[in-house]
């Protein structure tokens, strides 16, 4: 195959259009953008846009792209096909002057296509000139023709008709160049991505990709258009509210469409395109969006939500979890930008502000809930930024007050050795002053922190850590946060929270360890953050004195004294309790005591538990709770059984396990080896009503009558009572109760002080009372302080 | 109290988080960023009922 240059007979025209052929050729670049990748594949673009010219215009349905496994990529479609014919101008074949000549197309005229998609409108002359040989078919007026060219644009076979023809439509074929490729391997999933993008874009055409180098063979169909887009965007996502927004209009010939959900992320997925041209670098149909979204959402929000003006969320704050896809379809688009892709046209800006506006409020109005769920997010996003915005101010201030950065709050120690300096985190003003005077200042910093605040109006007591005494916290401990974090840097080596013992510090402890644990980590699992334990009771006997640190202690010293003073006569065992006998009986009767608490607080009567013990000495481990009744059995199922039978019906289905069966089981054994009967722990039941339950017990002490007792439960506070006798307790509300002296033997000096250690475990445990103490449903938050008002009062953290 | 501690994942998110997450206890930097306003906010607070005597403003510490 040569030029023909005679045969075809070429004239002064016929060189000028290989002549504009030929620029191609010299400077692919130009029309093309490159000769690598992107060049090769915009090839096939310029191809499949004119078949979705064909589709925009409405004449189209399917298009099919084929890659052969030499490259050579064939484009097939059911449009109008290519005009065939004489060219009156020219006197050439139209389909020769269309695949000849630069800008050719029908493109730049209105009348043909009202909007088009042709990247720049280079044309299939483009392709052609790049193209080691290029072939096309035409299907219309139910007839085919064909032509073909090679080496760049040179007629190899002028157009003919091949016959008759049933179908309708173009099959372009072409291999591209490859001495002017530096690739001519097409990638698939570029070929693929784009041809989806199609789809979404075009709703309804049908692109089908064949690939014969790797066997796929795709159809991309979306009857939803950009709808399906976003949900496409948004598959491995999990979206913040059900629905996708999707939003069309059409004013003056644009088409303006857009879609969008939010999901949980924090990045955006924001597609935009101008007839079907991805605007990467946007332009006004993007800025219109982003305007009418954050304007038609604040909008919202101040008018039908509780949101303050100054936290109202600004554009960025919009941007978070936003996948959105934005594409119009513009007559006359203008492109700028470095790359061409930004869409210049003011006009499309407003239709698009005015659409999103009416559009977006009117939806918003009708799904509250959803907006409710896109404004909590923005709030969220705005929280975060504000929050990144105060740490950083609270490092950069720190750097820039180096050595002089410390709170004026802080009493710093005198030593400079973090590895021997420890710092008090004390709970109140006054509480800090006692401390102050009770520390060893060569080793001791104090840090007091104010944590109740009164709040008077509502009758509450609230406990925060307010934004200073986080501030302060951080500036005393040296370390900085998040990702300054530096732990070398910690100025003190232990990290002391010294709080009342009661509930009040028990709450302002739990906030601080859970800032610790969920702010500055790497202190807690550094073992660095511990717990002061002071004294709950100051007990004297004569000179003898002893602070003690709960209230399970101070009854254990009690019991120990008393079990001193007293002896226990058991009248219907005919013995005498005492000495060594005595203590494991009392120790027994404390363990008892305390799982007897522990059955009342899950509504259980203990002495209708201990009775319903089995013959094998076991204990049923569920129990059905009613109206002060109980009923038990070794499943749930069987409690609840026993429970209709016994107790009759409409009775509480919820058969809770009893935890404490096992240590009851235990105990009970201790009490057999001592001679005796959980049963005897409660009052036996009267023998006659109005009757006094009988004594069994005679509790000797020193002096005076013995008291008698009709159970071991009386025995055991009779026991108390004797141990109390002759001393003289006090019980500290609070830190700022003790003299200094007193808090710095019991609390804070080295030498005679209890610290425990936080472990990580620790404050997981106490993250998650946090959450339940904050938590948002009120009902089960009191339930669970209720519950753990007495493990709170104990917790051991 | 062996009570059971349930863990919860990402404070923030509740998404699940590996022990040695560079930002643990939270899945990303975000949600730690999210928590720490929520520090500086002020808007941690246990509250309780005032009992009885309680409640003069001079009692405030």
């Amino acid at each position: 195959m040569s030029d023909r240059p005679a045969q075809d007979g070429y004239d002064a025209n016929s060189i000028q259009v290989l002549e504009g052929l030929e620029a191609v050729r010299k400077r692919p670049g130009m029309y093309i953008g490159d000769t690598a990748l992107r060049g090769l594949h915009h090839l096939v673009w310029e191809i499949v846009d004119n078949s979705v010219d064909e589709a925009l215009a409405g004449v189209c349905t399917e298009i099919t792209v084929a890659v052969d496994e030499e490259n050579a990529v064939c484009v097939t479609d059911n449009g109008r096909g290519m005009p065939v014919g004489l060219h009156a101008k020219t006197g050439k074949d139209a389909l020769e002057v269309v695949l000849t000549t630069l800008h050719a197309g029908g493109k730049f005229d209105h009348d043909s296509y009202k909007v088009s998609g042709g990247l720049h409108g280079v044309g299939a002359s483009v392709v052609n000139a790049l193209s080691e040989w290029f072939r096309v078919e035409v299907h219309r007026d139910g007839k085919s023709w064909e032509m073909e060219f090679e080496k760049g644009g040179r007629v190899s076979v002028p157009v003919r008709l091949i016959g008759p023809s049933g179908r309708r439509g173009t099959i372009v074929t072409f291999r591209p160049d490859r001495t002017i490729f530096e690739e001519t391997s097409f990638h698939h999933d570029t070929l693929s991505k784009r041809l989806r993008e199609l789809a979404f874009l075009n709703r309804g055409l049908r692109i089908r990709l064949v690939d014969d180098r790797n066997g796929a063979d795709e159809t991309f169909h979306y009857e939803g258009g950009i709808r399906e887009f976003v949900a496409h965007l948004n598959a491995s996502r999990e979206p913040v509210h059900p629905e996708i927004l999707h939003f069309e209009r059409e004013v003056d010939g644009h088409q303006l469409e857009i879609a969008f959900q939010y999901n949980d992320g924090y990045s955006e997925t924001l597609f935009s395109f101008v007839n079907n041209i991805n605007t990467i670098e946007g332009g006004t149909h993007l800025a219109g969006f982003r305007t009418a979204l954050t304007r038609t959402l604040n909008q919202y929000a101040r008018t039908r939500t509780g949101i303050k003006e100054d936290e109202l969320p600004e554009g960025e704050d919009y941007r978070e979890g936003l996948t959105a896809v934005v594409a119009v379809k513009v007559p006359d688009p203008k492109f700028e930008g470095q790359t061409k892709t930004k869409l210049g046209n003011r006009e499309v800006q407003s239709h698009v502000e005015t659409m999103l506006g009416e559009m977006l409020g009117h939806f918003l109005e009708e799904n509250p809930a959803t907006a409710r769920r896109i404004l909590d997010k923005a709030v969220t996003a705005s929280r975060a930024r504000e929050a990144a915005r105060k740490q950083r101010d609270l490092v950069r201030r720190k750097g820039a007050l180096l050595g002089g950065g410390l709170p004026g709050k802080l009493a710093d120690c005198s030593s400079g050795d973090p590895a021997e300096s420890e710092v008090f985190l004390v709970e109140g003003d006054s509480a800090g002053g006692t401390a102050k005077q009770g520390r060893d200042r060569r080793f001791q910093a104090i840090l007091p922190l104010r944590g109740k605040i009164l709040n008077v109006e509502k009758a509450r007591l609230d406990q925060m850590l307010r934004h200073e005494e986080i501030q302060t916290i951080i500036q005393a401990l040296g370390t900085g946060i998040g990702d300054d974090f530096d732990l070398a840097k910690l100025r003190y080596h232990k990290i002391i929270v010294m709080c009342d013992a009661d509930v009040d510090g028990s709450h302002i402890r739990t906030l601080l360890l859970t800032f610790f644990y969920r702010q500055m980590p790497r202190l807690v699992e550094g073992g660095h953050v511990y717990v002061a334990q002071p004294p709950l009771f100051r007990v004297r006997r004569g000179k003898r004195e002893e602070y003690i640190h709960s209230d399970r202690e101070m009854k254990e010293v009690l019991l120990r004294l008393g079990a001193e003073a007293v002896s226990v006569e058991d009248l219907d065992g005919a013995r005498v309790i005492a000495g060594e006998a005595m203590r494991e009986l009392l120790d027994a009767l404390t363990a008892l005591e305390l799982l007897a608490a522990a059955l009342r607080r899950r509504g259980v009567p203990p002495e209708q538990y201990f009775a319903a013990r089995n013959a094998d000495g076991t204990c049923p481990a569920h129990a059905v709770v009613s109206a002060g009744r109980a009923f038990f059995g070794a499943t749930p199922a069987e409690a609840r059984e026993r429970a209709e039978a016994e107790g009759g019906a409409g009775l509480s289905a919820h058969a809770p396990e009893v935890r404490e069966a096992r240590a009851v089981e235990r105990t009970a054994e201790r009490f057999r080896r001592a001679g005796f009967r959980i049963e005897d722990f409660c009052p036996p039941p009267p023998s006659a009503p109005g009757e006094d339950a009988r004594v069994r017990f005679r509790v000797r002490g020193p002096g005076g009558e013995p008291a008698p007792a009709s159970c071991l439960q009386d025995v055991l506070a009779l026991v108390r009572a004797a141990g109390s006798r002759g001393i003289d307790v006090q019980r500290y509300k609070g830190l700022g109760e003790m003299m200094a002296e007193q808090l710095r033997d019991t609390t804070m000096d080295r030498r005679s002080r209890r610290l425990l250690r936080v472990q990580v475990e620790d404050v997981v445990r106490a993250d998650s009372m946090f959450s339940v103490l904050m938590g948002e449903k009120v009902e089960p938050r009191r339930e669970f302080i209720e519950r753990h008002a007495l493990e709170v009062e104990e917790l051991d953290v | 109290m062996g009570a059971e501690v349930p863990l919860a994942g990402c404070p923030t998110c509740r998404k699940p988080v590996p022990a040695d997450g560079k930002h643990r206890p939270f899945c990303c930097d975000r949600c730690r960023l999210a928590d720490l306003g929520r520090w500086f906010r002020g808007d941690y607070v246990v509250s309780r009922p005032l009992r009885p005597g309680e409640g003069k403003p001079d009692e405030e510490e």
